[in-house]
């Protein structure tokens, strides 16, 4: 089947140390920025401990939830492990006000999808055109369970050294991939990421 | 202890759009076959499946036929792999000594034995990819296998959002070959 197939290589391999209370999708996002990342992997995330999970994942009944997609948080400490692509946020014909999520005017969901940047952040847009986007996937897991989810915002490093002596900190692992860019684009009923080779 | 261990480097970084309605595993065998690949792995793919087949272990190996269980989950789920990229090669072992080929629907052919292994026959890309999946009741991991659907895109038109990230390695050559007494798997060799 034909597919498009971009080549290219590893410009530089960044690791990044993120310390107790730091915002996991945030530092993801400013690494992105400081070293203008158009097209990076997330190749690794770990060794720390987060102090709790803020995910994105289907709901379990379309038909009685308003949105097609669930945002929750729940309370670590989890041990996790985060992969995913970085872009940037290109403009599109579609106006993020355009945006319908089913019938449910997103503006009504208090305290998740309240304002512009909620609506951004919701897609894995930092804030719109020209800031970075990352579309993370995350596994977690404490001594219950093991989920899944869509990484968002809120996700925190776990400060533990002040309970058991453990020095905080979780670091990611960020290459960044030069000759393309990863475009993440509003299309009429969402949003997707593109592939771009970049103009020489 | 002594293991074996090769020492190389990426060569290149192959970002590929898997389309919707394409099998996971048959896109991967394709690219890796394209792009000539005898050693490599998937760095990073993500993106939504309408439906994921895989391998796991049974929960009771005294009551299940296999030694590994093969089932289906429905979606639509986020979905995140990542594995390992050889060849399959002919090292002489012979499938049909494989205990496995009484299974009805699963392993009533010489060529779904080799799927059970990820790969297509000799001399064919073998894919050793795992993954997870969220879907709306929790979280599944496992062995991809053939039959795992990439989801329709959000409108037709809009470009798929399944993207993998392989790293095409140089000077390497790992695959994989069948266990020469036969019973049981297949072993990786680098």
């Amino acid at each position: 089947m034909p597919r498009l197939e971009l080549k290219s290589k590893i410009e530089k391999v960044l690791y990044v140390k993120l310390k107790a209370g730091d915002d996991v999708l945030q530092a993801i996002w400013d690494t992105a920025k400081k070293y203008n990342i158009k097209a990076g992997v997330v190749v690794q995330g770990s060794g720390g401990v987060l102090k709790n999970v803020v995910v994105k994942g289907f709901p379990r009944n379309p038909l009685t939830c308003q949105l097609p997609l669930d945002a929750y948080e729940i309370e670590g400490p989890f041990m996790a492990d985060i992969r995913g692509l970085i872009g940037v946020t290109v403009k599109s014909d579609v106006d993020i006000s355009e945006i319908p999520l089913r019938n449910a005017p997103i503006t009504k969901e208090p305290g998740l999808l309240e304002t512009e940047i909620d609506k951004w952040q919701m897609l894995g847009s930092q804030g719109g055109v020209n800031t970075p986007y990352f579309h993370g996937a995350f596994t977690y897991a404490n001594g219950h369970i093991s989920h899944a989810g869509f990484l968002m915002p809120g996700t925190q490093v776990a400060d533990l050294d002040s309970d058991v002596g453990i020095p905080a900190g979780y670091t990611l692992v960020i290459a960044k991939i030069k000759d393309i860019e990863i475009h993440a684009k509003l299309g009429k009923k969402g949003f997707y990421h593109d592939l771009v080779a970049k103009q020489q | 202890m002594n293991r074996a261990q090769a020492i190389g480097a990426i060569d290149e970084l192959i970002f590929a759009r898997v389309q919707p309605g394409e099998d996971l595993i048959e896109a991967l065998w394709e690219i890796a076959a394209k792009n000539d690949i005898k050693a490599g792995w998937v760095m990073e793919g993500s993106g939504i499946l309408k439906r994921v087949t895989f391998q796991r272990f049974p929960h009771n190996a005294k009551t299940c036929g296999l030694f590994i269980d093969v089932y289906n989950l429905e979606g639509p789920m986020l979905c995140n792999i990542t594995g390992i990229i050889g060849t399959m090669r002919d090292s002489g072992g012979d499938t049909s000594v494989y205990p496995l080929a009484y299974v009805k629907g699963v392993m009533e052919t010489e060529m779904d034995r080799f799927e059970m292994g990820t790969s297509q026959g000799f001399n064919t890309p073998y894919i050793h990819n795992h993954f997870d999946v969220m879907t709306k009741d929790g979280c599944v991991m496992g062995h991809l296998m053939r039959g795992s659907i990439v989801a329709e895109a959000n409108s037709p038109g809009d470009p798929s959002e399944f993207t993998v990230v392989i790293a095409k390695a140089k000077g390497i050559d790992f695959g994989t070959e069948l266990r020469p007494n036969g019973f049981g798997h297949f072993i990786h060799q680098i």
